[in-house]
């Protein structure tokens, strides 16, 4: 399994495509949304707030880099049987779980290390212009309880997807998912979005780190559908929803597992 | 008969996957218009997301689908030493998905106006003109997919971008469409609005644009170099 996750790790982190595409997104993410990205205040005139801008700053990058991050897992899982060298490895003296899991592990590591960088980068960048050596620690903390638990799941869904369906279609949908349950807004049309089950991290937001929303409402949507996947946002729910996302990516991997057995018999 | 043979090929090569997307959004969008208000949407907002379906997840499927189509091929070496240049066969590709795709857009289309749902929708203008809803940015995305596919070479880094370029076009539409130069070449003018009377000269520059996008593209295919050398992975 460390083999497998040292291998894959490495063979994705190298590749130049990766990297250029995640540059071209960072340009457009720093064009699009740039008044918001150089202050980042959603609106809340809460920028020079460390936490505050973080969980801003972990929003605006989440929406557009976690489309570049599910595209390019997309291909990793249904690479090896198209290159032909899938039964090769079986004969490996390795479990096939344990490769799983470690090519799961090893690309969704390399291909989130982009997204730490703009993150991470970004922090520093406030630390200095700001003076706050607490950003720092926030940064870290929002990371791990707010972006972490999504990109598990979001890992986890498109590496498995493509087996159910050509990369083609899977990706078409993947965009048309990310936009529709993740970020619309709840009371648009009946969405996953804002749920339990969305991969934004909205819940660790509002439940861990008392984000306000900027009409100042407490979290929700009187008019939206599917209102009972929207419990009131507490800690113990943040902690909830981070269960929730390990869970889903582990039934996904369960599940993958077990569609590779039925087609290896 | 070659021809006939080539074109049954494309559409082969397509897959029923890529070919059975387009119909199953109409029918969606048929349901949708039949049983709408039974599922207890509002008139406008059903109106809205038919248009949208067309505005939005048409041009999603055509950009998509022109950003894989090259990179796939097999025995690339052959296919060039053939009289048929390989530009041609590119083109006839994206022909196929392309016009199976708008003629899906256009049924889909008449299924709004025989619902009267085009009034319902500001912004959207009468006649024929209604066509280019879907039409102009349909051939925009694909003529970046073109591009991108064809100066990346990967088909994960050209479709990364059309995902990209339509998502970023949604999520920060307001920004987009306060200044001018960004406005015209904005994606989404009828369901997201405009500014009246910008309507038109929007999907002008979004025909014309997409024109100057293929050119770029062109001389990129037409270097065999760059074909052989195949999908980046």
């Amino acid at each position: 399994m460390i083999a497998t996750l040292r291998y894959e790790f490495l063979m994705q982190i190298r590749r130049p495509v990766m990297w250029i595409v995640y540059g071209l997104t960072f340009v457009v993410l720093v064009a699009t949304m740039w008044p918001g990205y150089r202050t980042l205040d959603l609106g809340l005139g809460d920028g020079h707030d460390p936490k505050a801008a973080m969980l801003a700053s972990a929003r605006l990058t989440m929406s557009l880099l976690a489309i570049v991050y599910g595209c390019l897992l997309a291909d990793r899982l249904i690479r090896d049987r198209r290159l032909g060298i899938a039964t090769i490895l079986e004969a490996a003296p390795c479990s096939a779980a344990g490769r799983l899991v470690g090519k799961y592990l090893g690309v969704c590591a390399a291909t989130a290390v982009p997204i730490a960088l703009v993150f991470f980068g970004r922090a520093v960048v406030y630390t200095f212009t700001e003076g706050k050596v607490e950003t720092l620690a926030w940064s870290l903390a929002v990371f791990a309880t707010v972006i972490l638990p999504g990109l598990i799941f979001l890992g986890a869904l498109a590496l498995a997807g493509p087996l159910l369906m050509p990369p083609l279609p899977f990706r078409v949908l993947f965009v048309a998912y990310w936009f529709w349950g993740n970020l619309i807004p709840a009371d648009m049309m009946p969405t996953l979005s804002h749920t339990i089950f969305a991969a934004t991290g909205d819940y660790a937001a509002y439940g861990l780190f008392d984000r306000a929303r900027p009409d100042a409402v407490v979290y929700g949507w009187p008019d939206a559908a599917l209102n009972f996947l929207r419990p009131a946002a507490t800690p113990a729910v943040a902690v909830l929803w981070m269960g929730v996302m390990v869970a889903l990516a582990a039934a996904i991997l369960l599940l993958t597992r077990l569609h590779a057995a039925r087609s290896e018999s | 008969m070659k021809p006939f043979v080539l074109w049954a090929h494309e559409v082969r090569r397509a897959g029923p996957a890529a070919l059975a997307g387009p119909p199953a959004l109409v029918l969606l969008m048929t349901l949708l218009a039949i049983l709408g208000a039974r599922l207890g949407s509002r008139e406008p907002t059903t109106a809205f997301m038919l248009a949208g379906s067309l505005e939005m997840l048409i041009p999603l499927i055509t950009g998509m689908a022109a950003a894989s189509s090259l990179g796939r091929d097999q025995a690339v070496e052959l296919q060039l030493t053939l009289p048929v240049g390989y530009r041609s066969t590119v083109l006839r590709r994206l022909a196929v998905t392309a016009g199976w795709t708008g003629l899906c857009a256009a049924a889909g289309s008449a299924v709004l106006a025989l619902g009267g749902w085009w009034a319902l929708v500001p912004g959207a203008p009468r006649g024929l003109a209604v066509q280019l809803t879907w039409l102009a940015p349909a051939l925009w995305l694909a003529a970046l997919g073109l591009l991108a596919s064809a100066a990346f070479g990967s088909a994960v880094a050209a479709t990364t971008t059309v995902a990209l370029v339509w998502v970023a076009e949604q999520v920060v539409a307001g920004p987009l469409q306060a200044s001018l130069p960004s406005r015209l070449l904005y994606l989404f003018a009828t369901t997201r609005g405009t500014v009246p009377g910008d309507w038109t000269a929007n999907r002008v520059v979004l025909l014309t644009t997409a024109v100057l996008l293929v050119a770029a593209a062109w001389p990129l295919l037409g270097r065999a170099e760059r074909v052989l050398g195949g999908e980046k992975e």
